[in-house]
């Protein structure tokens, strides 16, 4: 199955690469952008067929390497079946 | 004679510089390669500066599980001397030797300016012989410069006296803005709690050499040296 673990860098952590994006962005026209976070996403291809299974162990592969709980934090999404 | 282990990752950019700067200190060093789960008689472990597995994921990250990080823990558990230099001090705070973790510079750009900086705290083997209040002109050469923690952990480093080393500006002042890194408390170097472990920003091994303009950064491996003798 397909899995995409999502990054975000936790609320309090300052973006400094997001800052600079929502500044062109606003200079490219759109105004409307309030702010921007530039996140991760991984794309996992896992040999399983059990969802809540893998859902626990991509979250010790996040435990382990994929993020720093001290800035980080993730969200886990399987890719529906085509 | 008391050995020291310069850690060899892949991408690791001056860890044979390390051994030759500590041969030239007629101190016995060797490359000591990330797969190794033993150091010999290794007194001490360096781990350099670089872009160790190409820095991807996050600065310093990919080293988690090697072999070689296993022994760094057990070095460092056991009080034996541990320096984390620029990629090395990432990777200490990676694997949680060390507190906080190196945030990307605010300012978005590589920073490869000198910088002042003042050496706070002497219980570490390689501040301890340096004098106190040394103020040191020092390179640095990083993208992931500016630490981060949070505010309980940095006043318990602070409380702890284990800031030890702090960017100053070219007035004798606490630097805040530090030439781009926007270090919290202006932080360049951390140790843990015994002190037997120090991770620095600044590239002091790029600075031990006339030849390049800049020599303070001998100052610490010649203080390791001499707790290494004592």
């Amino acid at each position: 199955m397909k899995a995409n673990v999502l990054i975000r860098l936790n609320e309090d952590v300052i973006d400094a690469a997001g800052r600079v994006l929502k500044q062109r962005l606003v200079e490219l026209g759109f105004a409307e952008v309030r702010a921007a976070r530039i996140g991760k996403l991984i794309e996992l291809d896992i040999e399983s067929a059990d969802q809540e299974g893998t859902r626990e162990r991509i979250s010790q592969m996040c435990d382990r390497l994929l993020i720093n709980p001290d800035i980080e934090n993730f969200t886990v999404l399987f890719e529906e079946k085509k | 004679m008391a050995k020291i282990a310069v850690v060899d990752f892949p991408g690791s950019n001056s860890s044979a510089e390390v051994v030759r700067i500590l041969k030239n200190l007629d101190q016995d060093a060797f490359l000591l390669n990330y797969r190794a789960e033993s150091a010999k008689e290794a007194a001490a472990i360096i781990i350099p500066g670089g872009f160790s597995f190409g820095d991807y994921l996050r600065p310093g990250a990919l080293v988690k599980g090697t072999p070689v990080t296993g022994l760094v823990k057990r070095y460092a558990n056991d009080g034996k001397p541990v320096l984390g230099i620029g990629n090395g001090f990432q990777i200490l705070c990676e694997i949680g030797i060390l507190p906080g973790v190196l945030l990307q510079n605010p300012s978005m750009k590589f920073c490869n300016e000198e910088a002042n900086v003042r050496v706070e705290s002497h219980g570490s083997p390689f501040t301890k012989y340096i004098p106190e209040d040394t103020m040191m002109r020092l390179p640095m050469a990083c993208y992931y410069g500016s630490f981060y923690t949070d505010k309980r952990t940095i006043k318990d480093l602070e409380d702890a006296k284990r800031v030890a080393l702090r960017y100053y500006d070219q007035y004798g002042e606490v630097d805040l803005y530090n030439g781009f890194l926007s270090s919290l408390h202006s932080l360049a170097g951390v140790t843990n709690k015994e002190g037997n472990v120090l991770g620095l920003m600044p590239r002091i091994d790029l600075a031990t050499d006339s030849l390049l303009g800049l020599t303070d950064g001998l100052m610490f491996f010649k203080s390791l040296i001499n707790y290494l003798n004592e």
